[in-house]
């Protein structure tokens, strides 16, 4: 009876709101199958629900008819892909399995070039049986073993095709991962491509633990190897730089990344699972601890990287095959003037400001309170501050682009009231990054009283506009693969501690006065990201903000809206540095499946 | 040059309550006022002429076929390449008329928007979705043969030509409004807006149309400034007829309820004076797949009222005289339009500038007869 009514409301509904006509379609399109009115939040990718991994890839993967139509494709560009993989002590059955999976790519034009450095008869055996059936299969035998960048090298020195792909000789690769490069280098001027990646256990039955990477994230690279596989690079680039250097052979690849970063910034992402990287004990796939030797290297790596881009700063390991950079010593520091806006909660301001004297370690810097309607408040008369008396009438975009106009420093930090500094280098830790020729906005790690993360980076797309991610993650986890734990591009940061160098700041306008509340650090970030400036969230600068759990009492929905009319192209683009298979409800990392617009409107 | 074409039958995707309707009605009965004989075609419901304020012409049904190949037209001009307009012709190409194909907007973008389909998948003529789709949308495949098979093409707005075939003629008109009941009106009925809750230090914004999946992101621009607007010292409501197909709003109206006052759908001869109501009048949006393309029904009533018209440089913007005959903006987005209000609302004279290019540039440049004089000497080039 209840379901009865219900539906009769609902028709009642239609018949006023849309007439007739309108419940016609209705009906026309509830047979079809689809929901006949929609509603599109924003228009956007709407809210993706947490799925599990054999889930998404049943859902995102090509079934075997889609394959088949791969292998119908005529690309306009179809290059030779060359792949390489050094043999060494090599199980049968991971030959056998990798074996298998290159021969079963849906695109045909590629060459495989195996280099083997301990010429066991069983391998050549199996070589042999596969290169009667598959003529670009080529096989060569070292005198010796050179080590894992030599022999790379020597796979690299038998290639004939346009791009290289290396291939790990206990992995495999997806049917698809060579159609999936050749498709995005017939779309592109590319000359670096790294995919998506997944486990398999080590019978090779199972996939599991798959990585889905951020778009090309250099600042994030420095920090940990989160390029991996697969990597396929343009060989003439390759030969450019001579290839992988044995000085740093159990990070060969990582290294010949960061010299890749040197020549081009030409690189590409494919946000699809194109490798299935071997779970085994002596690999880190297994074991992170495997190759001991691993943090020592990847360090030295940096450090050379760092030294060649003329970078200030060095490269310690932190755990994990994480690493930071500590800004060096400078002989000059600019001069940063931080700005707090003084319009809410004004009891908060003394503590604010006690932990920014008491802590910050930068010698140079001024510190500017805008007050805005804070009457009653005690003058802030025994610190060095400048304050600046705004209309009560203003907006926190007015209050800052004031408070910006009356700096005399060269950076601007943008500082809550409610916010007290943790730790003592943040400046110095922002400054680092802030002052790159490409750098827009840098933001810092904001935890919550109890050390729980509040902001570490927004992702654009969530909650359909914008949110914070990893909330709630304790602040020294590692986060995804090291999102939390690593310097990091971002879409945006919050404007609770947001460091910009001043001139480009004016030269955008600063913050866009239409918003009442909320959105303006968006709005800034997004104008930095269309400009080509990069974004970029710093955890190793920890403030600490007052904000209730429940999320900001002034959210404004006509801010939303103003934000989203703006840059509703840019967020339906989907977030460059959250992988397009990643939840955005919550901002978690965790898999999430996102559904794409399903829309029918009447034309008349 | 002697004008052979007398008979022209023009043929509708849609019966005559459809959004091109009044288009081709207007062309034709003008057509008649010159001396032609005119007919429309259209696929079902004749008594859906009563929806055009005037018909001279005469309605056929698609069924009636054999009746319009006795008739014998010497033009037959199709209301753009749709699918049911397309088999319709394999029905009646024997005519030995002159077919030219009218183009009024991207027909690719609506069947992608109406189906939701991505480019690639448009093109896809496997694809389940294009095998049933309704009759009344252009076929990504067949519409490109149906074109083909033009003898020339009228045109809504000159982007268009990148649709049609290169080596044929082509003429481009705008439409204009109905001169019977669209008439240049400065006076603001302050008693009706008081009817409709419309307090005298508000200022009115009139938007007649509906919000569908092509345009329901410009509406929001228009509704987002009128609530910023509102936000920002300047009260203002806006006057909403039509239909909203799309949900553009997100899960709740409040942000911008209190500034709407919605008519829903209505005659369109109230139209004209629930749009004299209106202080400015506003066009939201941008040059993009979707307005470079189509010449927006609303802009030559817009302009046909004489009141400060805010417009994005695309489709007619472009040629509109930006501070003269228009408000141009680059991207008629929210924030551009309450800019652009707050400069029109602050300056007297600057206001009576633009109301005064407006109705200026609908005289010059906006007029059926004009209109079908064109496309009658356009007929007998071919």
């Amino acid at each position: 009876m209840i379901k009865i009514k219900t539906k009769i409301h609902t028709v009642i509904k239609i018949l006023r709101r849309y007439g007739l006509r309108g419940f016609v379609f209705a009906i026309f399109n509830k047979l079809r199958g689809r929901t006949a009115l929609y509603g599109v939040d924003d228009g956007l990718r709407e809210a993706a629900t947490v799925i599990t991994y054999e889930e998404w890839i049943a859902k995102n993967e090509y079934n075997d008819a889609e394959l088949q139509k791969q292998r119908e494709v005529l690309f306009a560009y179809a290059p030779k892909i060359s792949i390489v993989t050094p043999l060494y002590l090599t199980p049968q059955k991971f030959l056998v399995d990798l074996l298998e999976s290159v021969c079963s790519q849906t695109y045909s034009n590629w060459e495989l070039c195996l280099v083997d450095a301990k010429n066991e008869s069983s391998i050549q055996e199996i070589v042999s049986s596969y290169s009667v059936r598959y003529n670009n299969i080529r096989y060569k035998k070292l005198e010796c073993n050179l080590g894992i960048s030599e022999n790379t090298n020597q796979g690299l020195e038998m290639t004939t095709g346009a791009y290289v792909i290396f291939l790990d000789h206990d992995d495999t690769l997806s049917p698809f991962a060579l159609y999936e490069v050749v498709k995005a280098l017939n779309n592109k001027e590319i000359d670096v491509i790294y995919s998506d990646l997944d486990k398999i256990t080590q019978d090779g039955e199972k996939r599991v633990e798959p990585f889905f990477k951020p778009q090309w994230s250099l600042e994030y690279f420095r920090s940990v190897m989160y390029v991996g596989h697969l990597l396929c690079v343009k060989k003439a680039l390759l030969l450019e730089i001579n290839g992988f250097d044995k000085t740093y052979d159990g990070v060969q690849d990582f290294e010949l990344m960061l010299r890749l970063s040197e020549k081009t910034s030409q690189v590409y992402h494919i946000p699809k699972i194109l490798y299935h990287w071997r779970i085994s004990e002596s690999s880190i796939a297994g074991n992170i601890n495997a190759k001991s030797t691993i943090d020592d290297l990847q360090r030295k790596a940096v450090n050379a990287h760092l030294l060649r881009c003329q970078v200030g700063g060095t490269a310690v390991s932190v755990g994990y095959h994480r690493l930071r950079i500590i800004p060096n010593k400078k002989s000059y520091y600019p001069k940063v003037s931080v700005i707090v806006p003084n319009k809410t909660a004004p009891e908060l301001i003394s503590k604010c400001l006690q932990s920014i004297y008491g802590k910050t370690s930068y010698p140079n810097f001024e510190v500017i309170i805008g007050n805005s309607g804070t009457t009653g408040r005690k003058k802030i008369s025994s610190r060095n501050v400048i304050e600046v008396e705004c209309s009560k009438h203003c907006n926190y975009s007015e209050i800052k682009n004031l408070c910006a106009k009356n700096s005399s420093g060269e950076y601007l930090v943008f500082l809550n009231n409610n916010t007290e500094i943790v730790t003592d280098n943040w400046l110095e830790e922002m400054l680092f990054y802030a002052e790159r020729n490409d750098a827009g906005a840098v933001g810092a790690l904001l935890v919550y009283p109890d050390m729980t993360v509040q902001h570490a980076g927004i992702a654009l797309g969530m909650g359909g506009a914008a949110g914070h991610l990893m909330q709630g993650f304790p602040y020294e986890a590692d986060g995804y693969y090291g999102s939390l734990k690593c310097v990091r591009e971002v879409s945006a940061v919050s404007t609770a501690c947001l460091m910009i160098k001043k001139r480009l700041f004016f030269d955008i306008d600063g913050f866009n006065q239409h918003y009442a509340a909320c959105y303006h650090d968006v709005d800034l970030c997004c104008t930095l990201l269309s400009a080509g400036y990069k974004n970029i969230i710093n955890p190793n600068a920890i403030i600490k903000h007052y904000e209730s759990r429940a999320g900001s009492e002034t959210y404004n929905m006509v801010d939303r809206y103003v934000f989203l009319d703006k840059f509703w192209q840019l967020v339906a683009q989907g977030d460059r540095y959250y992988n397009v298979n990643l939840d955005l409800q919550k901002g978690n990392y965790q898999i999430g499946e996102q559904h794409k617009k399903n829309t029918f409107c009447p034309i008349w | 040059m002697e004008n052979n074409i007398k008979k022209i039958l023009f043929v509708l995707y849609g019966d005559l309550s459809c959004n091109s309707a009044y288009h081709a009605s207007s062309l034709a009965n003008e057509m008649v006022k010159l001396g032609n004989e005119c007919a429309i075609a259209i696929p079902a419901n004749k008594e859906s002429v009563w929806f055009q304020p005037e018909h001279l012409y005469e309605v056929y049904l698609f069924s009636d076929y054999e009746e319009l190949m006795r008739w014998n037209p010497d033009v037959i001009h199709y209301w753009t390449p749709r699918e049911v307009n397309r088999v319709f012709h394999e029905k009646i190409k024997s005519i030995a008329a002159k077919v030219i194909i009218h183009l009024e907007d991207n027909e690719i973008n609506i069947t992608m928007n109406s189906l939701g389909l991505s480019h690639e998948e448009v093109n896809d003529s496997s694809l389940e979705q294009l095998k049933n789709m309704p009759s009344a949308l252009s076929h990504p495949v067949y519409y490109k043969e149906f074109i083909k098979k033009a003898n020339g093409y009228t045109l809504l707005i000159d982007d268009l030509k990148e649709f049609i075939d290169q080596d044929k003629p082509s003429c481009v008109f705008w439409p204009a409004a109905d001169n019977n009941i669209f008439y240049q009106n400065e006076h603001i009925d302050d008693e009706e807006k008081r009817k409709l809750g419309i307090k005298s230090n508000e200022l009115t914004v009139v938007y007649n149309g509906n919000a569908h999946n092509s345009n329901y992101l410009e509406v929001r621009s228009l509704y987002v400034a009128i609530a910023l607007l509102n936000r920002e010292g300047i009260p203002v409501k806006i006057i909403r007829t039509g239909i909203d197909y799309v949900n553009f709003w997100g899960n709740d109206k409040s942000w911008y309820s209190e500034y709407e006052i919605s008519l829903g759908f209505i005659e369109r001869n109230r139209i004209p004076k629930i749009m004299s109501l209106s202080d400015i009048f506003i066009q939201p949006g941008r040059d993009d797949t979707f307005n470079k393309y189509r010449f927006p029904s609303k802009l030559p009533e817009f302009f046909s009222i004489g009141k400060p018209v805010i417009l994005p440089k695309t489709n007619i913007g472009k040629y509109l005289v930006h501070k003269e005959e228009a408000y141009v903006l680059d991207v008629a987005d929210a924030v551009s339009i309450v800019e652009a209000v707050k400069e029109i609302v602050n300056d007297k004279d600057f206001y009576r500038t633009l109301a005064t290019g407006a109705r200026k540039f609908y005289e010059k440049n906006l007029s059926w007869k004009k209109n079908a004089e064109k496309v009658l000497e356009f007929y007998n080039t071919l």
